[in-house]
């Protein structure tokens, strides 16, 4: 499902956090919108969830406008927001039942997506139990499960340490390819964007305006090392930089 | 240098582990022995007009067996004619206290309306409606009954409602948010994250609820009535000054608040598996 905003702004009270964003991002693309801090970023991807109503411009599915209850969004969010009463299993099928699944496909479908994710050992354990993660897979799993041919997801790996965040970059692409679903990834990280993203937005900072939009011509799996992985961090991080800091020595 | 000094303490665990199980059952025990030789003592001393232990066990023990032959009733039946008012009064308070919390713990408008309500009678002591309470009741037959499960309403209606506002209140907005992303609707938001989400809030104000509804229960027989626990004890003090059976009482009346908030902890960890 291809995902187009158009002239998308927004405001919290009086102030303009959003300003004319336009972008698209193509069938099965994996995008990345980065930026420097208060930017706009997790607004502009809660206005795509319909999580919040936009003050302009239009969100469009495949051309036409979205919501939540149609089941073809999937969010994950900063810490995973699993819900901790239900066991790693239930939390899967939370979205199926809300979609309205009947019994027998919501179990399999469950079991599907948990071993999808690794987690099938640890279905019947309360996210209190698990790792951080494991909490961010079981939530992929989550919003997976019901099939949206969407999935944002807002800073998902920002609270794991830098070793459990590299695996867990390698796990979602391994991921994003056995599903293909569009993903629109919100990150502070310019590695981590790099690492993913078929497409890298850059938004500057508030309002947030999209200020560079970037393809990402690496093949995968990508070596963060790489010459060519460099020079795109390189490049990504003086756009950034130019719109947050000046430099002076 | 540092290290080596920290060392010797990270050897220590399975020591520690002894101790500490020598603690969980020594100090409660302890604390029993002392209390029982501070009470002996003051007896001793005649400072108060206090029943000695050895008497005090004594009734008790006969009071919990045969009873007691002025009123012919056995601890059990003094508790539990009590208990049972708690029951009506509680049961009829969280009926009405634990919707109408998630209601305006879920609506900012309905919080404002309800506000300045709640917050004027929530600190009247449940004992001040007792007058009142006679005089709303007067019309029916034996107005006392009504009377005590009035007043145990009252006493376990507001921590029920705070504390389930509260709790519907503190869900975490994004729990919220994740369930309407899955496409949930607001019934469903209700049934399936507001609910599960303030069940421990719920149920700690069930349990806060109960355990004042019982203490109101036994101050609410002082007034009127021919049964229960608080009843007994006065009672027992207008009739003559019989003082270990006053102190009898007053152990079967901390044993069942104890027990009834025991029971209450326990249904917490079968119902919170997750916490």
């Amino acid at each position: 499902m291809a995902l187009t905003l158009r002239n998308v702004s927004h405001f919290y009270l009086e102030r303009q956090v959003l300003d004319h964003v336009s972008l698209h991002i193509g069938t099965g693309k994996f995008c990345c919108i980065t930026g420097p801090s208060g930017c706009g970023k997790s607004t502009l991807l809660r206005l795509v969830a319909g999580l919040e109503k936009s003050a302009g411009g239009a969100i469009l599915l495949d051309g036409a406008p979205s919501s939540a209850r149609s089941g073809q969004i999937g969010m994950v969010f900063q810490e995973g927001a699993l819900f901790p009463w239900l066991t790693a299993r239930k939390n899967v099928s939370f979205g199926l039942e809300m979609q309205g699944f009947k019994p027998k496909v919501l179990a399999d479908l469950t079991e599907e997506y948990l071993s999808l994710v690794g987690l099938k050992q640890f279905a019947a354990y309360y996210p209190n139990q698990l790792s951080g993660g494991m909490r961010q897979r079981l939530a992929m799993a989550r919003s997976l499960a019901y099939n949206p041919s969407l999935v944002l997801m807002d800073e998902p790996f920002a609270s794991l340490d830098a070793q459990s965040r590299n695996l867990m970059q390698a796990e979602l692409t391994r991921i994003w390819r056995e599903t293909k679903k569009t993903v629109m990834f919100v990150t502070h990280s310019i590695d981590e964007a790099v690492f993913l993203a078929d497409q890298i937005v850059v938004l500057s900072s508030r309002p947030g305006q999209v200020k560079a939009d970037i393809p990402v011509e690496l093949p995968r799996p990508r070596l963060r090392t790489s010459p060519a992985f460099v020079r795109y961090r390189e490049q990504i991080l003086a756009l950034i930089e130019n719109s947050e800091v000046s430099y002076e020595w | 240098m540092l290290e080596q000094a920290v060392l010797p303490e990270l050897t220590d665990p399975p020591r520690k582990k002894r101790n500490k199980r020598w603690l969980d059952l020594g100090l409660p025990l302890l604390s029993l022995v002392c209390f029982v030789s501070l009470w002996e003592l003051t007896v001793k001393l005649k400072l108060f007009a206090l029943p000695s232990p050895q008497d005090t066990l004594k009734t008790f023990l006969r009071l919990l067996i045969y009873g007691d032959t002025l009123y012919a009733k056995n601890l059990f039946q003094l508790t539990g004619a009590s208990l049972w008012i708690v029951v009506k009064g509680c049961s009829a308070a969280f009926v009405l206290a634990i919707p109408l919390g998630v209601l305006v713990g879920a609506n900012p408008y309905l919080e404002k309306l309800t506000h300045p309500i709640l917050e004027i009678f929530r600190p009247v002591p449940p004992l001040a409606w007792i007058p009142l309470a006679y005089l709303m009741f007067s019309s029916l037959p034996g107005p006392t009954r009504y009377v005590q499960a009035f007043i145990v309403f009252v006493g376990a209606f507001f921590p029920a409602v705070v504390n389930t506002l509260h709790g519907i209140k503190n869900i975490d907005p994004t729990y919220i948010q994740a369930a309407k992303s899955c496409g949930a609707s607001p019934g469903q938001i209700l049934r399936r994250v507001l609910l599960p989400g303030s069940l421990p809030a719920i149920l700690t104000g069930i349990r806060i609820g109960i355990g004042i509804g019982w203490m109101c229960c036994v101050a609410a027989e002082f007034v009127g009535g021919r049964m229960g626990i608080g009843f007994y004890i006065w009672d027992s003090y207008s009739t003559g000054g019989r003082a270990p059976e006053i102190v009898s009482g007053i152990i079967a009346i901390g044993i069942v608040g104890y027990l009834l908030n025991a029971g209450i902890v326990w249904l917490e960890r079968r119902l919170l598996p997750w916490r």
